[in-house]
């Protein structure tokens, strides 16, 4: 199930333009040029709302299987193997890294993953002054794996847990998803 | 975490360097979204991420909420639903497009789209306008 938390978090972007309530000038055509543009924008909302609630019931999907696999292995590992007593507070970096390209204060897109991303500009995006950030690659380290908190032997349902949380948020395409770049 | 930049010849407009995903969310979600690799702790021992339990007060999560939207290396907000509805005041008040905020169910609080502030808009957008669309015949 691909990233549906981020593809949610970039379809309320879509949303949040296409319903800021602005309408297109009036053109010398008359009212039908308008009246056309202004049923194009409202469809692509309802579009893009549709698609929210499609990613929202996908993302609830997965959620509840995380929280039912974590009750599971806290019935298995007993209740105070899983909790936020074995939180860990020494320094370390998160795992997980968000990288947003934003062109003149408007989100583009949102790149999710561990590894860095090569950046590709070419001259298009050169030309719209897009400014990206690549992420540095994260080796996975036995040391830094965040299971290690809760012992050394845990409960396969923890790991199944740790694999709908991970599948919540996980982006394995490279390509950049264009966000809305200019509103109505 | 390094992040490098590459930016246009033409013009440099200000981008946030954005990289974390914070969290404000009960103990399950919190414990979940760890396992997953999300959770940062740095020199200070400041984390990403607040536990919110039946104890915890609402100015806390208020705190939490400006502190995780002002800071420069968050990208993503994770806000549990029903959390969200305690500061719906700060969340419908919030405009800037970095961080996003993304409002999540709980275990013991399925998602409701009746609180949902996008969902509000789109129905409030509809509402507003019962005629249909003007000049239309």
């Amino acid at each position: 199930m691909p990233a549906a938390g981020m593809e949610i978090a970039e379809e309320k972007e879509e949303v949040k333009l296409t319903t800021s309530g602005k309408i297109p000038e009036r053109s010398d055509d008359g009212d039908d040029a308008t009246l056309t543009a202004l049923d194009a924008t409202i469809l692509r909302c309802l579009d893009s709302v549709d698609r929210l609630l499609q990613l929202r019931a996908a993302l609830s999907e997965t959620l509840a299987q995380g929280w039912m696999d974590m009750a599971r292995a806290r019935y298995a590992m007993g209740p105070s193997r899983i909790g936020q007593t074995l939180f860990s507070l020494k320094p370390n970096a998160a795992l997980i890294s968000v990288c947003v390209s934003q062109e003149h204060e408007q989100v583009i897109a949102y790149e999710y993953g561990e590894k860095e991303l090569h950046c590709e500009i070419d001259e298009i995006e050169k030309r719209n002054h897009v400014r990206f950030k690549s992420i540095a690659e994260q080796n996975r380290n036995p040391k830094t794996e965040p299971m290690i908190s809760f012992g050394a032997l845990v409960s396969p349902h923890l790991r199944s847990a740790q694999s709908s949380f991970q599948t919540v948020q996980l982006w394995r395409t490279w390509w950049r998803w264009p966000m809305l770049r200019a509103s109505y | 975490m390094a992040a490098a930049t590459a930016s246009s010849t033409i013009s440099q407009p200000a981008a946030r360097t954005s990289s974390l995903i914070a969290l404000i969310a009960d103990e399950d979600t919190v414990t979940g979204f760890l396992l997953a690799g999300v959770g940062n702790v740095d020199l200070r021992r400041k984390t990403n991420y607040l536990l919110v339990d039946s104890k915890t007060p609402v100015k806390a999560i208020e705190d939490a909420f400006k502190e995780f939207t002002t800071r420069d290396d968050v990208a993503v907000l994770l806000i549990s639903q029903y959390i969200a509805n305690m500061v719906r005041f700060l969340i419908d008040s919030y405009k800037k497009p970095v961080p996003a905020i993304l409002e999540i169910p709980s275990k013991d609080h399925p998602y409701d789209p009746a609180h949902d502030s996008i969902l509000s808009r789109v129905k409030h957008m509809f509402s507003s306008d019962p005629s249909g669309p003007i000049g239309r015949g």
